[in-house]
């Protein structure tokens, strides 16, 4: 499992794709949007922090688990079926590759919010707010593999970005829910996204994490775990 | 059915009544072939004779509607996972952002018991690639990157799909030179090719595959003579092709002025026969029909 985890974490890396997905972009946005609205008002300025982390977050693990579609397409994944690593193991490693790609953009994102717009929490609120925010990724990480198991090349990025675009617009983390009709509020609550933001919320504020974002993330997990479970199966047998 | 049992439990590869179909296409229909260890085994056929849908199986890649394969007694997905199989198929790829040290690494750490990394890459003639992304390299290097990958388990069976296919006439001769070093120590090898001159060349034993059925199996030389036996060639003053068609053991005539093709099932006797009623026959020369003329005949659809 280590040995995958590696080697993708590298590859990873080394791709233009991070840069942009998960370090520029959240990092840019944060820094526009904080200073188009912040201006010293630190409530908005640790909202559209936590904001902005979710946002990375979310697209960072979208797209590391989507670029399997590339590998599977030019048969990779037929080569893994030709050693003992088992299905397990794969989907396992590719999962923790999303979450380790997602961990920059939440603590890049807090960073800046350090260095330019004066926050100040104590450890062990960064500490809580990093480690929930960072456990929000799971569903979504699951997500972008399963888009990556069912897309081809050519459509896996359109795929991704439309899910990416559908969780940040509707989970509220680009406007706030409250300016919206209520409505909006309940087709949020049923997305991870507006849970890995609650999650944020929830550390700044020092509450515990609400069993129903536990719970809605908990059936995410289940459900998008359970397709990409029977679509690697289906997909290896079809090889 | 005690003795066939020990038989089959010595073998690399055991295919027994091995079938597939794919809806109402029969891709394997009833194949049935015990390896030895040590032998070198070409898997001869044209497109869509099964031998791709077979490697499968024997990989344990794809299930068999009916029969069953084994591969040093276990199932075959118990084999790969043990190490005891090495492979490379055709439509297995590689990642093209990572690199080759990184890429035959990552197989190496999936086994119990590997061969050292440089060891394996200077086997599969890639040591000087290392450092290189898979996606700067030729097609013939990525697939002695794959070579690599499926050596890195130190296998006692290779399992090769259209091994040379993206190399070069020198890449191949060097991925040959490689792979001879590798039998030579005893291992099992069974490849799928579409060049008839390697598995004439590289081959202890070639089984033909023709719709999903095996044709010929055998030495190179007995499938050779299986097929089209060989082919007389002499100069005959005043000739007679009626005369020539009459020779036992004879199949076919072909008459130029004086010079005369015989192709013959057998040619010790046509010949013979050839020589008593035209001791005139000089220029005499007597040819095996090769593997080509062979693979042709046999994997000829039956007409009506």
């Amino acid at each position: 499992m280590g040995a995958l985890l590696t080697f993708e974490a590298r590859r990873i890396v080394r791709s233009p794709r991070f840069f942009i997905f998960t370090v520029a972009f959240p990092l840019a946005m944060f820094l526009a949007f904080s200073s188009a609205y912040g201006k010293g008002d630190l409530a908005t300025v640790l909202y559209l922090m936590v904001s902005m982390a979710a946002f990375g977050a979310v697209s960072a693990s979208i797209s590391t688990g989507s670029r399997t579609a590339i590998e599977r397409q030019v048969g990779w994944n037929r080569q893994l079926r030709l050693t003992p690593l088992s299905g397990i193991n794969y989907l396992a490693s590719k999962v923790a590759a999303a979450m380790l790609v997602a961990l920059p953009s939440i603590l890049l994102v807090f960073a800046a919010s350090v260095l330019f717009e004066g926050v100040q929490l104590n450890a062990g609120t960064w500490a809580r707010l990093i480690v929930f925010c960072w456990l929000g990724v799971l569903p979504t990480a699951v997500l972008g593999l399963l888009i990556g198991l069912l897309a081809t090349g050519d459509s896996a990025q359109a795929m991704s970005t439309v899910l990416m675009l559908a969780l940040s617009m509707l989970g509220g983390l680009m406007l706030p829910l409250s300016n919206l009709p209520a409505a909006m509020t309940i087709v949020a609550q049923a997305l991870p996204s507006y849970w890995l933001a609650e999650f944020g919320h929830d550390a700044l504020a020092g509450n515990a994490v609400s069993v129903q974002g536990v719970t809605t993330m908990a059936a995410w997990i289940v459900v998008a775990g359970g397709l990409v479970a029977l679509r690697y199966r289906r997909d290896t047998a079809r090889a | 059915m005690n003795s066939t049992d020990t038989v089959t439990r010595g073998a690399a590869v055991s295919l027994r009544g091995l079938v597939k179909h794919f809806g109402d296409v029969h891709a394997v229909d009833g194949v049935d072939v015990t390896i030895a260890p040590g032998e070198v085994v070409a898997l001869l056929g044209p497109n869509g004779a099964g031998k791709s849908t077979t490697i499968d199986m024997l990989l344990g890649l794809t299930d068999p509607t009916r029969g069953a394969a084994s591969v040093f007694g276990r199932p075959p997905r118990q084999a790969v996972a043990s190490g005891l199989v090495g492979a490379m198929l055709q439509s297995g790829g590689l990642l093209d952002d990572a690199t080759v040290a990184e890429t035959v690494a990552l197989f190496r750490a999936m086994y119990p018991k590997p061969l050292p990394l440089k060891e394996t890459l200077q086997r599969a003639g890639v040591a000087e690639l290392a450092g290189r992304k898979v996606g700067a390299l030729s097609g013939g290097e990525k697939q002695r990157v794959r070579f690599a990958a499926a050596l890195v388990s130190d296998p006692d069976l290779l399992v090769l799909d259209e091994p040379t296919v993206a190399m070069d006439v020198a890449a191949r001769r060097e991925f040959w030179a490689a792979m001879r070093s590798y039998t030579d120590t005893g291992r099992t090898v069974v490849f799928a090719t579409h060049y008839l001159a390697e598995a004439e060349d590289y081959a202890d034993r070639v089984v033909l595959l023709r719709s999903g059925r095996v044709v010929a199996d055998g030495s190179v030389s007995q499938v050779r003579s299986l097929a089209a036996g060989r082919v007389i060639t002499a100069r005959i003053p005043g000739v007679d092709e009626t005369v020539l068609k009459t020779l036992p053991g004879v199949t076919e005539v072909l008459v130029r002025g004086e010079s005369a093709e015989l192709a013959c099932v057998n040619s010790d006797t046509a010949l013979r026969e050839l020589l008593s009623r035209h001791p005139q026959a000089h220029d005499i020369e007597v040819r095996g029909a090769g593997l080509e003329a062979a693979f042709v005949t046999l994997t000829r659809q039956e007409a009506a």
